[in-house]
C-alpha cells in the first residue's frame, strides 16, 4: 500500500491544488495511469500513478490546496478498507479561500469546525503533525492546531504557522503569554566579523550597517486582506527573489521602426500573421547570438562561490498577460527558428496559457525574456528580471513622431526598447552593445529574416 | 591586537609555558631537531635544550607511558602525537592508565598530561591518515578533550590544558595551522576547559561545531545572512566536559539546530549533541535536529572523492535549508 503525495512539479512550487480526480475510489490503477490533474502555481499537470493497485482512499477533495509532500490519496493492494477510516478532509481554515469573497469575511468561526473533521496537518490516524515548539505555543495561545495549516515538511505545523494564525485571528493572546518572538531591536549585534577586508569600500554616504539582507518581509496583517491566488503568490515570490537581490541596470534605446513596420505589412499582406513582438523576439534572439555575454545567468559554482553560466542555447521567454497574473512561455532556440514558427509557437502557447493548459516544461528554461506593453500605449518601461535569467527586454509602443530626415521634419515611427540587466554579470557597456546590435537588426529588418 | 597564526599561537604558548614552569617538558616524534612535522615546536629545542624538548623513537605506546609516569611523579609532559591516527597504538595507555589512575589510586596521584595532536582529513592523506578520533576520547570519563577553532582559543586552551592536573587531549587541525586571528600580547588569559562560546549571534538556526568545522560554520553563517537566514554559531571548544547549557540556551532561542563535525556520522560527536538537544530543549524545537558528518567510508585518496566524503560548507548550507523548510524565508 502506498501514499500518493502532492508532487513537486516545478522549482517554485510549494503547494498544489487537486484540480480533478480522474479515478474513483475502488478503481484499479496501473502504473502510469493518470489519476488526477494537479494545478501548480502556473500550470495544470497530470499526476501519474507510480504503483499499481486499487485506489483505496482519496484524502484531498477537488479544489483543495495542500503543501507538497502531503498525502492526497492511498493506493492499496485490494479494495479492502475503503469505507473503514473516514477520509480526513482538510480543516476549513486550511485552504486559501478559492474565490476572493466580496465582503472581507472574518476568520472562520471556530464553532464551524466540526469535531469530526480531521486536521489540515493530520495523517490518516488523525494525529496532527506539529513541531514541539508549535504545540507548546498553540497551547499557550489557546489555539486549536486542527485549524492551522502547516507549511513545514510533509505539512508539519511549525512555530511560524501558529504565530501567523494567531495574528490573523487577531485575538490577543492571554496577557501572560510570552511574546512569540523578541522584537528585532532586541537582537544582539552580530559578533565582530572576522575581517572586514572583503567589504566594499565605504561610500561617502553613511550607509547603514549591512545587517540583514533584504529578506522578503512578511507583510503586515491588515483587515480585509484576501489570500493571493497561487499564481500571484508565485509571481510575488519571484519578483522579490529578483528585486531585492539582483542589482538591476536599465538601458533604453530608441529604434526607428519605419522599415520594421513596412516589413510586417509585406508579410501580413502575403497572408502570414506576424506581430511586431514576434519580430522583436526573433531580433532579440539574433542579437543575443551576436552578443552572447548577455545570454548568461548569475549562479553558484560547485563549491558555493558566486559564478556565471554562459548558455549555449537561446531560449526566449515571452511574457503573456493573463486575467490574474502572467506567464512567460519559452520559445526555444529562437535564434534558429523562422519568424512564422516563432509567431505560431507564441500564439499557441499564449492561448493555452490563458486556458490554463500550458505545460510546466513550456514555462521553464528561458535564458532571456521579452515583455511588451506597447499595445497599452506604454512608451517605455523597465522590467524586472526573472531569476536566473540575467536580462529582460521591455518593448514600448511603436508610435508616430516628428523626425528629422534629410533636414526635413517628417512623420516617422519609433519604438523604445529598455534592457534590464543583472549588473553582477552584465555591465552597462555590454548591455549597450547588445541594444546597438538589436537596433541594427530592427532598422534593417531583412537581416532578422535571413 | 596582533594577528598571528594558529600555529604561532601554539608555538608561543609552548615556549611561554616551558619558561614559566620548569616541570613542563615536551616529548614527541621529530619535535626537536626537525622542529616538528607541522613546525609547531619550531625553535624550542634551541631555546630550551634536549632535556625540555625530547625527540622520541617511533613508539607511541612507549613514550605515552613514559609521559604518564613522569606526570604521576610531578612533571607536566606535553606530548605531541604526529596525527591522531597514530595514537591508536597508545590507546591502552591513554584509556586504561592516564584516565583512570587518579580514580584508582584514590586521588593520591594525578596525571597532569597533555597530548597534542591534529585530527581530521586534509590534503589527500587518505584512509589511515585522515581520521577523527576525538570522540573516542571524549567518550572516556577521566579524560578532558578540547578542540580550539581560533588562534585565541588555541592559546587560552593550551595554557589551561598544561596547567590542569588531569590528562587533556588537545585536538588541533592541519587545516587550521595557517589560519589567522587576533591574540592579545602580554596577557596571561586562560580559556576555561568545558566552556563553549557563541562565536556568532543569530536568530533563525543554531549551528553547533568545533575545531575546523567552526571556521566553516562562520563562513556559512556569513553567506546565509545574504539569504536572510540568521545563523548562530556555537563553538564547543571542549568536547569533555561538554558545555550543554550554552547549546541548550541557543537552541531555545532559535528553535532549530544543525550539528556539524568531521567524524563519521553514526556514533559520532553529532549524535551526542543531537541527543542532548532533544533531551533538554524538546519543547523548543521547530524542526528535527539535522546532523552533518563524514560519509561512513575509509577516506578515499582521490581528490574529488575525498572532498565528497567530508562535510563542508555546501553540506552545511543544505542542512540549514532543510531545517528552515516551510518557514517564510524558504516558502
Amino acid at each position: 500500500m502506498g501514499e500518493v503525495t502532492m508532487p513537486r512539479l516545478s522549482d517554485t512550487m510549494s503547494e498544489g491544488t487537486v484540480g480533478r480526480w480522474l479515478k474513483k475510489v475502488g478503481d484499479q490503477i496501473a502504473v502510469g495511469d493518470i489519476i488526477a490533474e494537479i494545478e501548480t502555481d502556473k500550470a495544470t499537470m497530470e499526476l501519474e500513478a507510480f504503483e499499481a493497485g486499487v485506489l483505496q482512499q482519496i484524502l484531498i477533495p477537488e479544489g483543495q490546496t495542500v503543501p507538497i509532500g502531503q498525502p492526497i490519496a492511498i493506493i492499496g493492494d485490494s479494495a479492502a478498507p475503503v469505507a473503514a477510516a473516514p477520509a480526513p478532509t482538510p480543516a476549513p481554515a486550511a485552504a486559501p479561500a478559492p474565490e476572493p469573497a466580496a465582503a472581507p469575511t472574518p476568520a472562520p468561526a471556530p464553532a464551524l469546525v466540526t469535531t469530526a473533521a480531521a486536521p489540515g496537518g493530520g495523517d490518516e490516524n488523525g494525529r496532527i503533525k506539529a513541531s514541539p515548539v508549535a504545540r507548546r505555543l498553540a497551547e499557550e495561545l489557546g489555539i486549536d492546531l486542527r485549524q492551522v495549516v502547516g507549511t513545514g515538511p510533509g505539512g508539519r505545523i511549525i512555530k511560524e504557522n501558529v504565530e501567523e494564525f494567531a495574528a490573523r485571528r487577531g485575538t490577543a493572546a492571554p496577557a501572560a503569554a510570552p511574546a512569540p518572538a523578541p522584537a528585532p531591536a532586541a537582537v544582539p549585534a552580530p559578533a565582530p566579523a572576522p575581517a572586514a577586508a572583503s567589504a566594499p569600500a565605504p561610500t561617502p554616504a553613511p550607509a547603514p550597517a549591512p545587517t540583514r539582507a533584504p529578506a522578503p518581509t512578511p507583510a503586515p496583517a491588515l483587515a480585509g486582506a484576501e489570500p493571493l491566488s497561487r499564481m500571484r503568490k508565485a509571481i510575488a515570490r519571484a519578483m522579490t527573489d529578483s528585486k531585492p537581490g539582483v542589482p538591476h541596470i536599465y538601458l533604453t534605446i530608441e529604434v526607428d521602426a519605419d522599415a520594421l513596420m513596412a516589413l510586417r505589412e509585406q508579410i501580413t499582406a502575403g497572408g502570414t500573421r506576424v506581430s511586431v513582438n514576434d519580430l522583436v523576439v526573433k531580433a532579440a534572439a539574433k542579437a543575443l547570438a551576436k552578443v552572447p555575454a548577455v545570454n548568461v545567468s548569475f549562479s553558484q559554482t560547485a563549491d558555493g562561490q558566486p559564478g556565471i553560466v554562459r548558455h549555449n542555447q537561446i531560449n526566449i521567454g515571452v511574457a503573456v498577460a493573463l486575467d490574474d497574473g502572467l506567464v512567460a512561455p519559452v520559445v526555444r532556440d529562437a535564434d534558429k527558428k523562422s519568424i512564422s514558427v516563432i509567431s505560431a509557437e507564441i500564439r499557441d502557447m499564449a492561448l493555452r496559457a490563458r486556458e490554463g493548459k500550458i505545460k510546466q516544461n513550456e514555462l521553464e528554461g528561458a535564458t532571456f525574456q521579452v515583455t511588451n506593453l506597447g499595445m497599452f500605449g506604454i512608451v517605455e518601461f523597465g522590467s524586472i528580471i526573472s531569476v536566473p535569467q540575467a536580462a529582460s527586454l521591455a518593448v514600448g509602443a511603436v508610435r508616430k513622431v516628428p523626425v528629422v530626415r534629410d533636414d526635413q521634419i517628417v512623420i516617422g515611427q519609433v519604438m523604445n526598447l529598455t534592457l534590464s540587466a543583472d549588473h553582477r554579470v552584465i555591465d552597462g557597456a555590454v548591455g549597450a552593445q547588445y541594444l546597438q546590435e538589436l537596433r541594427k537588426l530592427l532598422e534593417a529588418p531583412m537581416n532578422i529574416i535571413v | 591586537m596582533p594577528v598571528i597564526t594558529y600555529r604561532q599561537a601554539l608555538n608561543d604558548t609552548l615556549g611561554e609555558e616551558l619558561a614559566r614552569d620548569p616541570n613542563v617538558f615536551l616529548m614527541g616524534e621529530e619535535i626537536g631537531v626537525f622542529q616538528g612535522s607541522y613546525r609547531v615546536t619550531e625553535g624550542l629545542l634551541a631555546e630550551f635544550g634536549p632535556k625540555r624538548v625530547v625527540d622520541t623513537p617511533i613508539a607511541e605506546e612507549g613514550f605515552v607511558g613514559v609521559a604518564i609516569g613522569a606526570a604521576m611523579l610531578g612533571l607536566r609532559p606535553v606530548v605531541e602525537i604526529m596525527t591522531i591516527n597514530f595514537i591508536l597504538v597508545a590507546i591502552d595507555q591513554v584509556v586504561n592508565h592516564a584516565s583512570k589512575i587518579h580514580y584508582m589510586f584514590g586521588g593520591q596521584v594525578s596525571v597532569p598530561l597533555v597530548i597534542r595532536t591534529p585530527s581530521g582529513g586534509t590534503g589527500q592523506l587518505a584512509a589511515t591518515h585522515s581520521q577523527s578520533f576525538e570522540n573516542w576520547f571524549a567518550y572516556c570519563p577521566g579524560l578532558k578533550v578540547v578542540a580550539p577553532a581560533t588562534p585565541y582559543d588555541a592559546k587560552g586552551l593550551l595554557r589551561a590544558a598544561i596547567r590542569d592536573d588531569d590528562p587533556v587531549i588537545f585536538i588541533e587541525s592541519l587545516a587550521l595551522y595557517d589560519t589567522k586571528g587576533e591574540v592579545p600580547e602580554d596577557d596571561d588569559y586562560v580559556v576555561p576547559i568545558g566552556v563553549a562560546e557563541v562565536k556568532r549571534q543569530g536568530t533563525d538556526v543554531t549551528v553547533v561545531s568545533y575545531s575546523r568545522m567552526t571556521a566553516v560554520a562562520l563562513q556559512v553563517a556569513q553567506r546565509m545572512e545574504q539569504e536572510g537566514i540568521s545563523v548562530e554559531v556555537v563553538d564547543l571548544r571542549s568536547l569533555r566536559p561538554l558545555d550543554r547549557p550554552t547549546i541548550i540556551e541557543s537552541v531555545k532561542k532559535t528553535n532549530r539546530a544543525v550539528v556539524i563535525a568531521e567524524d563519521w556520522y553514526s556514533y559520532g560527536v553529532t549524535a551526542e549533541i543531537a541527543a542532548t538537544i532533544q533531551e533538554e530543549a524538546f519543547d523548543y524545537l521547530d524542526a528535527p535536529v539535522y546532523r552533518v558528518a563524514g560519509l561512513e567510508v575509509p577516506l578515499p585518496y582521490a581528490k574529488e572523492l575525498s572532498a565528497a566524503s567530508k562535510p563542508n560548507a555546501n553540506s552545511l548550507i543544505y542542512a540549514i535549508r532543510q531545517v528552515m523548510r516551510g518557514t517564510r524565508r524558504m516558502r
